[in-house]
């Protein structure tokens, strides 16, 4: 069986949910209409990944789907970075490469 | 000893907010792929959402899906993000057990090895100290 779509799907939901993060993060600062701003964007990129997700489950087994989605650990430290002005440590960066390894593991030869 | 001061800052509300994230998750992950198994082999959205929403399952998973999501706001309410968000990938051990257990799923070394690297990875992001840079950042706000 072809894995390459449903694996490219993961990959696309899992840097969607570093930008919903971003926006529930951004939430959680603020009250009354801004909170329902931010809220409802970061809801409705979560419905794009569960589109995704749910498509790419179809071929693909929970055991590596599901590690595959730990990309999203890197994607949500890159966004919070980039979009928060957050400063990860060295030794957070490390661990985003240990995750990148595992997430790579997980694809079938 | 800054790590694990770090954690010790972590309130009590918080780590049973954690845990219960980390049980949901599991537990949603499985029924998600029960779901998504029976869906017709088709892209048309519509007919996937309406064969979808006929599944007892789907709503189930909604639910939880749903509870989740308020948990998790407040969870970060109380917690940085990249500190929290790191923390609920020990749902990956669960998911592991269940997808064995529950749909028959096979494992291979390469899968355990990943999951390993995994929480390794999620254990150095979620336990190292706030970078200096963002304390200076911090005490000038």
């Amino acid at each position: 069986m072809n894995l390459v779509p449903g694996i490219t799907l993961v990959l696309v939901g899992s840097a969607l949910e570093g930008l919903a993060q971003v926006c529930l993060k951004q939430a959680a600062s603020y009250t009354a209409l801004k909170y329902a701003s931010w809220v409802s964007l970061g809801a409705l990129l979560f419905i794009f990944e569960i589109a995704l997700y749910t498509r790419a489950l179809k071929s693909l087994d929970i055991a590596i789907a599901y590690p595959l989605s730990a990309l999203s650990y890197a994607s949500v430290v890159i966004a919070a970075r980039v979009l928060l002005k957050e400063y990860p440590s060295p030794q957070r960066w490390l661990g985003v490469a240990f995750i990148v390894a595992g997430a790579a593991l997980a694809i079938p030869e | 000893m800054r790590c694990v001061l770090s954690v010790k800052n972590i309130s009590r509300s918080v780590w049973l907010g954690l845990t219960i994230t980390v049980v949901f998750d599991s537990f949603g992950q499985i029924l998600w792929k029960s779901v998504a198994s029976t869906l017709p082999d088709t892209d048309d959205i519509l007919t996937l959402v309406l064969a979808a929403a006929n599944q007892r399952l789907t709503w189930l998973l909604a639910g939880l899906l749903l509870a989740q999501l308020f948990l998790w706001m407040a969870v970060l309410k109380r917690a940085d993000l990249s500190l929290a968000q790191p923390l609920t990938s020990l749902s990956y051990v669960g998911v592991g057990v269940l997808s064995w257990v529950w749909l028959g799923e096979s494992w291979h070394w390469n899968t355990i090895l990943s999951v390993a690297l995994i929480l390794i990875g999620v254990a150095l992001v979620s336990f190292s100290p706030r970078n200096p840079v963002q304390l200076v950042e911090s005490e000038k706000e």
